[in-house]
C-alpha cells in the first residue's frame, strides 16, 4: 500500500504538472492497475486472514 | 494508449457494491455455517475480484485479446490450487498401516488386514498387540517388508537392490524385533487421523 500510494503521490504530482493529455495517460492506467492487483489480493487476504473461524469462537 | 472513459457514476455504483460485499462478508464470518463459511467467504470474494477486474481494471472494456490474457491469468493458479487442495483435502482418506497411502500399500495390505481383524473402520487400523494374532502378525508384516522391499527397489533404483535384499531377508527373520523397533510403525495410524 506504501507502494500504491507512492505512484498515487507522483502520479497526482504529474497530473498537477499538466503532464497527461487526453492521448497519453499510460502512467495513470499502470498506476491504477498496480492498485486494483494489491485491491484483489487484499479482497482474498482479508476474509482468510482475519474472519477465518470467526464463527466457532463466539457461539 | 486510448482506453475507454467511464462516466463516475460506474465507479461510484461499484464502490458501493464492494462496501456492501465486504459488510457481507463480514456479517456471513460471524454466523456458524459450519464447513459453509470458507466457501462462502471465498465465493463473495471471487465476485469482488470479478467486479473489480471487469470495471475497475477497463477489462471489461477491453479487447478481445487482454480478456485472454486475464482468463489465463487466473486459470493457471487455479490449476495450481485445485491439485494442492485435492492432495490436501484428500489426506488420510486410504491411510495404509505403515502410514502409507501409495496405491500399492492400499491394495496388498489393507485387504488382509480387514479379514485379519474384522474391522469396518479404514482409518484407525494399527495392528494389535495382544498375543493372540501374533501369527496373523506374521503373515503381515511379511507382506509389509516385501512390499517395502519392493517400493524401496523402485524408489532407489537397482543400484542398491542387494543392499536392500539382505535387509529385506533380515526383515522377514526378525519381524517382531525389528516391527518393536521401526520408528513410526505403531504410531502409523496418527498421520490419518
Amino acid at each position: 500500500m506504501i507502494i500504491g500510494v507512492g505512484l498515487m503521490t507522483v502520479i497526482t504530482i504529474m497530473a498537477y504538472r499538466k503532464r497527461f493529455s487526453p492521448e497519453w495517460y499510460t502512467p495513470v492506467e499502470l498506476g491504477g492497475l498496480y492498485w486494483h492487483f494489491v485491491d484483489i489480493v487484499w479482497i482474498f487476504l482479508f476474509p482468510l486472514l482475519y474472519l477465518v473461524d470467526r464463527s466457532h469462537h463466539i457461539v | 494508449m486510448s482506453g475507454h472513459i467511464s462516466p463516475k457514476s460506474t465507479y461510484f455504483t461499484i464502490f458501493g457494491a464492494l462496501m456492501v460485499c465486504t459488510i457481507l462478508t463480514v456479517v456471513a464470518a460471524f454466523v456458524n455455517l459450519g464447513d459453509l463459511n470458507f466457501p462462502v467467504a471465498l465465493t463473495i470474494a471471487v465476485f469482488k475480484a470479478t467486479l473489480v477486474v471487469l470495471f475497475f481494471m477497463h477489462v471489461k472494456y477491453g479487447s478481445k485479446l487482454t480478456k485472454l490474457i486475464v482468463g489465463t491469468a487466473f486459470f493457471f493458479p487455479g490449476i495450481l490450487l485445485t491439485l494442492t487442495l485435492s492432495d490436501y483435502l484428500s489426506r488420510g482418506w486410504f491411510t495404509s498401516p505403515r502410514g502409507s497411502t501409495s496405491a500399492a500399500a492400499i491394495t496388498s495390505v489393507t485387504g488382509p488386514l480387514t479379514t485379519v481383524h474384522g474391522r469396518s473402520s479404514r482409518r484407525h487400523r494399527t495392528p494389535r498387540r495382544s498375543s493372540s494374532h501374533r501369527s496373523r502378525r506374521v503373515c503381515v508384516l511379511t507382506l509389509f517388508s516385501v512390499v517395502n522391499k519392493i517400493a524401496t527397489s523402485i524408489t532407489t533404483g537397482s543400484r542398491s537392490s542387494p543392499a536392500t535384499n539382505s535387509l529385506g531377508a533380515r526383515d522377514v527373520g526378525h519381524h517382531r524385533c525389528i516391527a518393536d523397533s521401526r520408528p513410526g510403525y505403531r504410531n502409523s495410524s496418527a498421520r490419518g487421523s
